[in-house]
C-alpha cells in the first residue's frame, strides 16, 4: 500500500467507523432524543441519572403531563396508577433536589407539565453534589457513543433475560428491593435528627428555586411529605415539622399538600408491611401510597 | 485545518506559503483561548530576535554583554509572571509581613518558548547558527505542536528544514502517514491511558484522608503511570502532528519506567529538557566552578537539577524534586567513579521506585501532604485496607481498571511509540490498529471529559 493510499484509507475509515456509530445509535435512539418519542415506551437503561435526564428532553414531555419528583423513598410510586394524569416518576436513587431540578428542568421547559407531585423529604435537601454523574447537555452528545451508553445496552441485553436489569420502567417508576432490612448508612445518617435534619443551603435554594419556577408558569404542586415509619417518626416528629415549615414556607394557596405524617395516616405508617426499612415502601406500601394520592387528586 | 490550507497554499505557488500557513496556525492556535496572552509571545519573539541579531553583528567582549543582557531579559521575564508570587509570598516568612501579591496570569507555554529562545540566543552567541529573520525566529518559537508542552526545540534542528518545506511541493506522504500513526498513538496514551490513571491518582492526592500502605502506593504508581503517559502521549500528539506538516522535531520519551539507573532515567525521560538541563546548566555551571573534578561536577548536577525543578513551577514542592533528583543523580555518579556494580533488575527496581517516591512532591500541592502521602507509602497497622480505593474502582471498570492493566504492560514492555510510528510497515494492519486508537480515543473523549494535560500548567 502507498503511503497515500495508507493516509486516505485511515482516515476515511475512522470518519466512516464514527458516523457508522453515530448513527447506528441515532436508529437505536435509546433515550428518545433523535427521533420523535411520541407513542414509544421507554425504560432506563445505564446511569439512572442519564437515563432520566435524557429522556426528560423529549420522550417526557411528549407522552405524559405531570412529574413526581422525590429520591429513592417515592421511586417506586407507580406512576402508571396515578389517576387523571400521564405521570412520570422523576425521582432518583440517593438523589437530591440539585439532580432533581437539573432533570425535572428539562420536562418543565416544554410547557406540557400540568402537575408536579414535590416530595418533602430531608434526604433530598441533605446534599447538593451529583452522586454519580454530573449531567449537562454534553450526555446527548455522550448518546452518540459513550461508555454509559454501551452500559445501558449491556442492560437492555440483560433485561430480556432478567427483568432486574431494568434501572426504572418506561413510566419512571424504579424497583426498589422489598426488605424487611435496616436503614442503609447513607440513609441513616441523613435520618439523624440528634440536632435537626441538615439542610444544604444550595439544595434549600434548589428546592425554592424549582417551586418559584412552577408557580411562575402556574404549574399546580402537590407537596407530599412521604410516609415512615410510626418507629422512626416517634423519635423524630418535631424535626420532621419543623424540616417540613421550613420547606413548605413558599407554598402558595393553590398548592396542594398530602402529609403522610400527619395522623391521618397513622394506620398507613403502624402497617409494617408497608415499609421495607422505615423509609422506602415496598410494593405493597408504594401501592397504598399511589391509592392515597389518587384519593386527594380525586377530591381536589 | 492547517494540513489543508498549506495543501492548498502550496497549489497555488504562493511562495513560502507552507511557512506563513504554519505561522498563522501557530498564532491562531496559541491565542485561540486568550488571545491577549498572544502579546507576550510576539514580544518574547521580537525582542529575543533583535538580540540574537545585535550578537550576530557585535564582536569580542560585547557579544557576551548582549548575550548577558537577553538572558537577564528571558529570565526576567520568566520570573515576573511565573516566580514573582513564589517569592513574594515567601517573603512574609522572613519579615513577617503580609505582602500584597499582584496576579499577573500566567501565558501560556511562557517556560517552553522562554527556554526555547535561550538556547537560540547561546547558540548564536557560540556560532552554532546566523541570526535568523523574523519570519523564520517567530515560525520556529511559536511552532503551534511544541509551543505550549515542548518538546524544547533547538533553533539549529528546525530552521534548516524550512527551505525544504517551503520548496517541496507536496508533504511527503510517507512522514505524513507516519505523523498520523503517531498522533493517534499519542491521542490514546493521553485519552484512554493517562486519564484513567489520572481518576486513581486524583482520588489519593485530592485528600488528606488516611490511606492503606497498598492505597498509598497505589495512587502514587498511577500518578506515576498518568504524567508518564499525558507527557508522553503529549508529545506524541506533537511530533505527529509536525511530522503530518513536514517537520521533524526532538524526541521527549523513550520508555523512561525500563531505565537501569537515574542517569538513564534522565536520557529517557523528558528528553528535550535534559538536554537542556545538560548543555545550557548543568555544563556552563560546571564551567563556572572551574576544574572538572567529582565535586565540581557533583555540586553542578545539584544546582542544575534544582533549577530544573524550580523551572516546573513556582513551589517548594517542585524544588525538592528537583534537588532530590540532583542528588540521586550525583549518587550515580560517585558510583559510577567508584566502578560499583548492582544487578540490572536491582537497578531498575530501585530507580523506578525513586522516581516514584521523587513524583510524590511533583504531584501533591504542598509539602505536607506530599509528606503526609509518604508517610502513608510506610508499611504501618493498615496494611492491605481498599476503603478509599473502592469509592474510585468499582464505578466504570471499562474505563478505569482495563486501561490501567494495559498501560502498565505498555510501560515495561511495549516498544516505544516513535519506534512503532517509524517502523511499522503501511498496510492494513497498521491501517486498522490507527482506526482502532482514533475510534476508541473518541469513544473515550465522549464519555468522560478529557483532563487538561499535566504539563499545560507549566
Amino acid at each position: 500500500m502507498t503511503p497515500r493510499a495508507w493516509l486516505a484509507k485511515t482516515v476515511g475509515l475512522t470518519v466512516l467507523v464514527v458516523i457508522a456509530v453515530a448513527a447506528a445509535n441515532v436508529a437505536i435512539d435509546i433515550y428518545g432524543i433523535f427521533r420523535n418519542p411520541d407513542g414509544r415506551h421507554l425504560p432506563g437503561y445505564g446511569d439512572d441519572r442519564v437515563a432520566k435526564y435524557l429522556l426528560s428532553e423529549r420522550y417526557v414531555p411528549a407522552n405524559f403531563n405531570a412529574l413526581i419528583i422525590g429520591s429513592s423513598f417515592s421511586g417506586n410510586w407507580d406512576a402508571a396508577h396515578i389517576d387523571g394524569f400521564k405521570m412520570y416518576n422523576e425521582s432518583l436513587n440517593g438523589g437530591n433536589i440539585v439532580e432533581e431540578k437539573t432533570i425535572s428542568d428539562r420536562a418543565l421547559s416544554s410547557s406540557r407539565i400540568k402537575l408536579v407531585i414535590l416530595a418533602v423529604q430531608p434526604f433530598l435537601t441533605s446534599s447538593h453534589e451529583f452522586e454519580t454523574v454530573h449531567v449537562t447537555p454534553r450526555e446527548n452528545v455522550e448518546a452518540l457513543g459513550s461508555q454509559n451508553l454501551l452500559d445501558a445496552y449491556k442492560d437492555k441485553l440483560r433485561a430480556h433475560f432478567r427483568k432486574d436489569a431494568q434501572v426504572f420502567d418506561d413510566t419512571g417508576t424504579i424497583t426498589l428491593p422489598e426488605g424487611p432490612r435496616g436503614l442503609n448508612p447513607v440513609a441513616a445518617r441523613v435520618m439523624d435528627a440528634t440536632a435537626g435534619f441538615k439542610i444544604d443551603p444550595i439544595a434549600l435554594q434548589a428546592h425554592q428555586d424549582l417551586v418559584a419556577e412552577l408557580h411562575a408558569a402556574k404549574i399546580p404542586i402537590v407537596f407530599v411529605i412521604p410516609p415512615i415509619s410510626q418507629a422512626l417518626l416517634a423519635s423524630r416528629a418535631s424535626q420532621l415539622t419543623a424540616y417540613a415549615n421550613r420547606l413548605l414556607q413558599n407554598k402558595s394557596a393553590s398548592d396542594q399538600l398530602i402529609d403522610f405524617t400527619s395522623p391521618e395516616f397513622e394506620a398507613f405508617r403502624e402497617n409494617g408491611k408497608n415499609f421495607s426499612d422505615g423509609i422506602h415502601l415496598t410494593k405493597l406500601g408504594a401501592a397504598n401510597a399511589v391509592t392515597e394520592i389518587n384519593a386527594h387528586l380525586n377530591s381536589r | 485545518m492547517t494540513l489543508l490550507v498549506c495543501w492548498v497554499a502550496r497549489r497555488l505557488a504562493i511562495a513560502r506559503a507552507p511557512q506563513i500557513c504554519i505561522l498563522l496556525a501557530s498564532v491562531v492556535f496559541y491565542g485561540w483561548k486568550n488571545p491577549s496572552h498572544l502579546g507576550y509571545l510576539f514580544g518574547s519573539i521580537f525582542v529575543n530576535w533583535l538580540i540574537a541579531r545585535w550578537i550576530g553583528a557585535a564582536t569580542g567582549q560585547r557579544r557576551k554583554h548582549i548575550l548577558q543582557l537577553g538572558l537577564v531579559l528571558n529570565i526576567g521575564f520568566l520570573c515576573i509572571f511565573k516566580y514573582l508570587n513564589f517569592f513574594i509570598g515567601n517573603i512574609p516568612y522572613l519579615v513577617h509581613r503580609k505582602l500584597l501579591v499582584p496576579d499577573l496570569g500566567f501565558p501560556l507555554g511562557l517556560s517552553f518558548y522562554t527556554l526555547a529562545q535561550i538556547m537560540y540566543l547561546v547558540d548564536c552567541y557560540e556560532e552554532l547558527l546566523p541570526p535568523s529573520s523574523l519570519f523564520d525566529h517567530a515560525t520556529f518559537v511559536s511552532f503551534f505542536p511544541y509551543v505550549i508542552s515542548g518538546p524544547i526545540s533547538r533553533a539549529k534542528r528546525i530552521l534548516h528544514q524550512f527551505p525544504a518545506l517551503n520548496a517541496s511541493e507536496v508533504p511527503n506522504s510517507d512522514t505524513a502517514a507516519r505523523g498520523v500513526m503517531l498522533f493517534a498513538i499519542g491521542l490514546a496514551k493521553k485519552v484512554v491511558l493517562a486519564d484513567s490513571f489520572a481518576r486513581i491518582a486524583d482520588a489519593g492526592f485530592g485528600s488528606m484522608r488516611s490511606f492503606s500502605t497498598l492505597e498509598a502506593w497505589i495512587f502514587t504508581l498511577a500518578f506515576a503511570f498518568q504524567i508518564y503517559f499525558d507527557f508522553s502521549g503529549y508529545s506524541d500528539m506533537a511530533i505527529g502532528t509536525a511530522w503530518m506538516l513536514g517537520i521533524d522535531i526532538p524526541l521527549n520519551f523513550t520508555a523512561p519506567y525500563i531505565s537501569k539507573s537515574i542517569s538513564e532515567f534522565w536520557q529517557r525521560w523528558h528528553i528535550s529538557l535534559s538536554h537542556f538541563i545538560t548543555s545550557y546548566l548543568f555544563t556552563p555551571i560546571l564551567r563556572a566552578l572551574g576544574k572538572a573534578t567529582l565535586r565540581t561536577s557533583v555540586i553542578a548536577v545539584l544546582l542544575a537539577m534544582a533549577i530544573a525543578g524550580l523551572w516546573h513551577g513556582p513551589a517548594w514542592t517542585f524544588v525538592i524534586f528537583g534537588v532530590l533528583h540532583g542528588v540521586a543523580l550525583a549518587a550515580n555518579q560517585i558510583w559510577k567513579k567508584k566502578k560499583l556494580k548492582m544487578p540490572d533488575w536491582l537497578g531498575w527496581l530501585v530507580t523506578f521506585v525513586f522516581v516514584n517516591l521523587t513524583l510524590v512532591f511533583f504531584r501533591s500541592p504542598s509539602v505536607p501532604l506530599a509528606l503526609h502521602m509518604l508517610h502513608s507509602m510506610l508499611p504501618r497497622a493498615s496494611l492491605l485496607g481498599t476503603s478509599a480505593l473502592k469509592g474510585v474502582l468499582p464505578i466504570t471498570p471499562v474505563l478505569i481498571v482495563r486501561p490501567v492493566a494495559i498501560g502498565v504492560v505498555l510501560a515495561f514492555f511495549f516498544r516505544t511509540s516513535q519506534d512503532i510510528a517509524k517502523h511499522s510497515t503501511l498496510n492494513y494492519r497498521s491501517m486498522v490498529a490507527t482506526v482502532v486508537l482514533f475510534a476508541l480515543s473518541i469513544f473515550y473523549m465522549n464519555s468522560t471529559p478529557a483532563k487538561e494535560f499535566v504539563y499545560f500548567a507549566f
